[in-house]
């Protein structure tokens, strides 16, 4: 995993003012998705831009870089 | 709008017969493109190539685009016309008929795992007329399980795609 800076801009991220937290936890680990912390978080960001959710479910190791 | 969630892990167990000695059990990846409330519109199991993961991932936007054009809030009505699309998609990428398929469950309400893939033995889909039966791949799997089962809810569906679809 490429460890990715956490982007700042809200307009960028496309989050609310009110979520910080959920700001500063999403990352884009060296894609150029943008990856929210949880699937509820992605779910309410979602419901209010009218969009769908992409969720990634991994079965595999985090720490090991070769994780799947 | 994207996540990711770890559902599992994977391990190492020792197998004389490999050369190295080693198998890996467990480590995949499944992609879900779902309404805000968690319904599955499609989904792609296992890693692909980018052009392959564009292409699903267009199909599922233009999917849901068509559907809320088509049926507008009414659930029923959504549910329908995504069941139509992965039923095309088995007719266009697999060759199997719509008559060869089992009819929609839409009544899936609970949080349980589906039961099962209508599938024979081998992961093969047992037809009705000609009798015979035809190979499908992980794809093939997951159109058909959507075609069956349409849009339901991640957790209804993620231990079946691991454990059947994947393996």
């Amino acid at each position: 995993l490429v460890k990715a800076e956490a982007l700042s801009a809200p307009a960028k991220t496309g989050l609310a003012a009110d979520e910080p937290a959920q700001q500063a936890m999403a990352q884009t680990y060296g894609t150029r998705v943008l990856f929210l912390p949880s699937p509820t978080a992605a779910a309410r960001l979602a419901q209010k831009q009218d969009k769908l959710v992409f969720t990634l479910h991994v079965s595999g190791n985090f720490e090991d870089p070769q994780f799947t | 709008v994207s996540s990711f969630q770890k559902v599992g892990t994977f391990r190492i167990v020792v197998n004389p017969k490999r050369k190295n000695g080693n198998d890996k059990q467990g480590g995949n990846v499944a992609s879900y493109f779902t309404t805000p409330d968690g319904r599955v519109l499609h989904l792609i199991a296992g890693p692909v190539t980018a052009d392959t993961f564009l292409h699903e991932a267009r199909w599922a936007v233009e999917t849901c685009k068509l559907a809320q054009l088509e049926a507008g809030a009414n659930l029923m009505r959504f549910q329908t016309f995504v069941r139509k699309a992965h039923v095309e998609r088995l007719r266009q990428d697999h060759q199997i008929r719509p008559v060869d398929l089992p009819p929609p469950n839409f009544g899936v309400r609970t949080a349980l795992p589906l039961p099962t893939l209508p599938l024979s033995a081998g992961g093969r889909v047992a037809m009705a007329s000609p009798r015979r039966t035809v190979p499908l791949d992980a794809q093939g799997k997951v159109h058909l399980l959507l075609a069956t089962y349409p849009m339901p809810r991640v957790e209804q569906i993620y231990t079946l795609v691991f454990q059947r679809i994947l393996n």
